[in-house]
């Protein structure tokens, strides 16, 4: 299997011909960021599975488009936020759900406690504060990236993010 | 300075939140950053909000990743396996169009029962926004107006579904006429596979030619291998036969208005409008408008009732005083019937059977006076058998054109339990629905109930087990594919086997009856079913099998608790024989997992499901299926005549609310101004809701008008089309599965 950090040109390729089994070893290393990304903008582990799912099936097709400008790693995250923002189903009404966040190693693990609630803090938010939100503090897009993905001004972008972080500041300020 | 002042000058000084956003974000000037620093020093509340902005953003990035489900990347791999493909977007490109605002742009509009629909409306785009852009393609045609023997180009812009399809098919079902007359009538249904190719960019192209003689054809496209169909989400892309004027056939009109192909009611009633608008003085045209009416509507639409009754009286006038027509006071009878204007009705009836007693129509209304007649309270037995004679007269008096005698007839000798005229009807009715195997079943298990048809009934079985399995094979309904098709037929043939079984064991064959019982039992979970396979394994000698099939029985909660004692009678036990405990304790798991065995999962866009209670508040159907298991039934008749049997639903009712769960309900009809004082009439107590836009019909009716279904606290559907007997086992089912992983 490729190193974690690097994936090869040759898996890629393999991908890009319908290999299930280099499409396999893409899934296993980038699914999770896939999923974290998928699950924080649709706030619904349904939605987020379908998401990763979906991603991958299509990736084979989407790899004739994969030019090697930057990393694979941030085009992959490209696509799959696109998709996720394409794929809101009556995000708009939903309520928020409540995510596990608990950590696998409790041990290294930050505060749980406030990792579980910031969790479910940033998941009952408004959906368009959330989808900027998860897309700037979480994901490292700038507002004018974010404003391009949602055909926002970045002005606009930049309101929503100082909200979105007004509102979980006064949560987490309930919470204690 | 005063101290107001110093106030007021401090407060001047303040910077404003976004100015702290940017300040922690380390998006300041170093001039702009040094300010902020200095104000922060003295000023108590900007320093509180800047710490607790740092103190977000560091929680932010010490945010863990959310742990994935390890059973993902095989739930992707067993959908790459069944050929699920998805068309992702670029990941650069910015004039992306969504492609929910595609769908929205192509929408049918509404028609008005005056106004001819536009024939190229009648081929665009329609379908829920929800799945057009992945399941739901475009489909036009070279000419709108097709004739006999043209050649009709097709072109279809491809959903992404078939996204790495180089060819596709676009199955067609055709239809000829068999008779016209109130009801058309075709002939077994046509199949053709006409090949498409991929012209680039999702766009493909085949050719059709309309046979001669065929007045309706209707399709569906799918891949080589059939593993992926798009029906336009059951509504179907229809082509009718046309004129040399260009106008569409009315016999195709009404063949296409007449329900065959399964499509949805309101295509059919769309095009029942339609036939009207074109041929105003049909009365078979408003007949049949009228009849579709009082299936979406029933008789709330009083401007539409009371159109049917003017248009009625126009033609009761006009034909009183015409030439004597059979087929026209065939028409009229049926017209006033629908409409319930009883009066007319017997008029027409009468004329009918002074013009032609061997009509088609007048022989079936005095079929249905044979029935009427015979019907007592009480329904016994020997009330039928005394119908029998007269319904063979009727037979050979000419009832034999009618397919509705057929069915009536063997429905009396069913009634009459009566294995000589089970024997002559069984016939009958198999051929007047030939393509049927439901049919042919159904009357081959009623033989197999009586001593001197048994043999008959389990060789008519063996021959109906034969497997049917081709892609080609023209059973197979447009909107299902192989998958789907071989799954029904896996439920049919259970029930086939079933009843071959339970044959061969009254058939002292129980060895044998045990093998097909067997085999019967093998897919899904069926109470009758265990219970013939508990009783011929029992009877095989095999007691140890036999008592492990009698605690399934007894461990689904629809089986009355009496029975376990039966069982026990029947093995010769105590209940307190460990082998019987050992039985009873596998039996919920074997149970559960067997009920699990049959769920599907359908997801329900149940956010964008708007719904109205009894008071005529509107909802969203997610805020009252969501976060909970829910039994969703449709049918609600208010009134005590309702399909749905209020006593047993209250009482489900009452059981899954002490379970958990809920059951929710969907009138039948449009929602009646007093349908809170209805529901209080009838002792209502569960939800009841109504569906005036057929929004939440159009969302559950994949396969047929929807019945029974059981949701998940997701809003999914996990079992489709369900039993009223099986869905509080089904609920408790989807109660024991950790949510994460439905």
């Amino acid at each position: 299997m490729p190193p974690r950090s690097v994936t090869s040109t040759d898996l890629i390729a393999q991908a890009r011909s319908g290999s299930a089994d280099a499409l396999s070893h893409l899934f296993t290393q980038h699914a999770p960021a896939v999923y974290r990304v998928a699950l924080r903008l649709t706030a619904s582990i349904h939605d987020a599975e379908d998401i990763v799912q979906d991603v991958f099936l299509g990736l084979p097709h989407a790899l004739r488009g994969y030019q090697e400008h930057g990393t694979f790693d941030a085009w992959l995250k490209r696509i799959a936020v696109r998709y996720a923002l394409m794929s809101k189903r009556g995000a708009d009404r939903r309520e928020a759900r409540e995510i596990s966040a608990a950590p696998d190693d409790a041990s290294n693990a930050p505060d749980i406690p406030t990792q579980l609630t910031l969790e479910r803090a940033i998941a009952q938010l408004p959906v368009s504060l959330r989808t900027v939100f998860v897309l700037h503090d979480v994901e490292g897009y700038s507002n004018q990236e974010i404003a391009s993905l949602l055909s926002i001004r970045a002005g606009t972008a930049q309101v929503r993010l100082f909200r979105a972080r007004a509102h979980l500041r006064a949560a987490l300020e309930q919470s204690v | 300075m005063s101290n107001m002042g110093f106030l007021i000058d401090r407060l001047r000084m303040h910077p404003r939140a976004a100015t702290l956003n940017h300040y922690v974000d380390g998006a300041l000037s170093p001039g702009q950053r040094r300010r902020i620093s200095t104000h922060l020093l003295a000023c108590r509340a900007c320093r509180a909000t800047v710490d607790s902005l740092a103190a977000l953003q560091s929680a932010t990035r010490a945010l863990s990743d959310p742990p994935m489900s390890p059973t993902l990347l095989a739930r992707m791999q067993e959908r790459r396996l069944r050929g699920d493909n998805v068309l992702l977007p670029r990941a650069d490109d910015s004039s992306h169009t969504t492609p929910l605002a595609l769908a929205s742009n192509s929408r049918v509009a509404a028609v008005a029962a005056t106004v001819m629909i536009a024939v190229v409306g009648f081929f665009t785009l329609s379908g829920n926004n929800a799945s057009a852009s992945t399941r739901v393609g475009t489909m036009s045609f070279s000419t709108s107006t097709p004739r006999a023997g043209d050649t009709i180009t097709i072109v279809y812009q491809a959903p992404s579904i078939f996204a790495r399809e180089h060819a596709l098919f676009a199955r067609v079902r055709m239809y000829r006429l068999l008779a016209s007359g109130v009801q058309q009538r075709t002939t077994a249904p046509e199949i053709q596979r006409v090949r498409m190719h991929d012209d680039g960019d999702g766009r493909f192209t085949g050719q059709f030619v309309l046979p001669v003689g065929v007045m309706m054809a209707r399709m569906a496209v799918e891949n080589e291998q059939a593993s992926q169909v798009d029906s336009r989400a059951r509504s179907y892309w229809t082509m009718l036969a046309h004129d040399a004027k260009g106008q569409p056939l009315f016999d195709a009109l009404m063949i296409a208005s007449a329900g065959s192909g399964s499509a949805q009611w309101e295509t059919l009633h769309k095009t029942a409008t339609r036939t009207v608008a074109a041929f105003p003085d049909s009365i078979a045209a408003w007949h049949q408008l009228a009849f579709l009416e009082h299936v979406l509507r029933g008789e709330t639409d009083r401007a539409a009732q009371a159109q049917f009754a003017e248009r009625l009286a126009t033609f009761d006038a006009k034909i009183r005083v015409a030439v004597p027509s059979a087929e026209a006071d065939a028409r009229l009878m049926r017209f006033a019937q629908t409409i319930g204007d009883t009066q007319r009705a017997q008029f027409w009836r009468a004329r009918l059977e002074r013009d032609d007693p061997r009509h088609p129509q007048a022989v079936l209304a005095r079929a249905v006076d044979i029935i009427g007649r015979y019907r007592g309270t009480s329904m016994a037995t020997d009330r039928w058998r005394e119908a029998l004679p007269a319904m063979e007269a009727l037979w050979n008096d000419g009832g034999y054109i009618s397919d509705n005698v057929a069915t009536f007839g063997y429905q009396l000798s069913m009634w009459a339990n009566d294995a000589d005229a089970l024997s002559r009807w069984g016939p009958r009715y198999i051929a007047s629905d030939s393509s049927s195997m439901w049919t042919a079943y159904a009357v081959a298990q009623s033989f197999t109930r009586h001593a001197s048809l048994r043999a008959q009934g389990m060789d008519m079985l063996r021959r109906l087990l034969q497997p049917v399995d081709s892609v080609h094979t023209p059973l197979r309904p447009l909107a299902q594919t192989v998958a789907d098709f071989t799954r029904s037929r896996a439920e049919l043939r259970g029930s086939m086997l079933q009843a071959l079984g339970e044959a061969l064991l009254v058939d002292r064959q129980p060895v044998a009856a045990r093998d097909t019982l067997r085999l019967a039992g093998q897919h899904g979970w069926n109470l009758t079913r265990f219970r013939s396979l508990a009783d011929a394994t029992l009877r095989s000698g095999d007691t140890a099998s036999a008592a492990r099939a009698y605690a399934l029985v007894a461990a689904d909660p629809e089986t009355p608790k009496p029975f376990e004692q039966v069982a026990l009678n029947h093995l010769g036990w105590s209940s307190r024989d460990a082998r019987w405990k050992a039985a009873q304790a596998i039996a919920p798991d074997t149970l559960l997992a067997r009920v699990l065995s049959t769920s599907t999962r359908l997801p329900l866009d149940i956010d964008s499901l708007d719904v109205t209670d009894a008071t005529g508040r509107r909802l969203s159907f997610a805020s009252v299926a969501r976060n909970r298991i829910t039994v969703v039934a449709f049918g609600l008749e208010l009134s005590e005549r309702s399909p749905l049997d209020l006593v047993r639903m209250q009482e489900l009712s009452d059981a899954l609310q002490r379970d958990g769960h809920q059951l929710i309900t969907f009138a039948l009809r449009d929602r009646p101004a007093d349908a809170d004082r209805k529901l209080k009439t009838l002792g209502i107590r569960f939800r009841v809701l109504f569906d005036d836009a057929h929004n939440a019909q159009r969302a559950f009716e994949a396969n047929g008008f929807p019945m029974y279904f059981v949701l998940d606290a997701n809003g999914d559907i996990r079992f489709a089309y369900s039993d009223l007997g099986k869905v509080r086992m089904q609920a408790h089912a989807l109660a024991t599965i950790p949510r994460e992983v439905r």
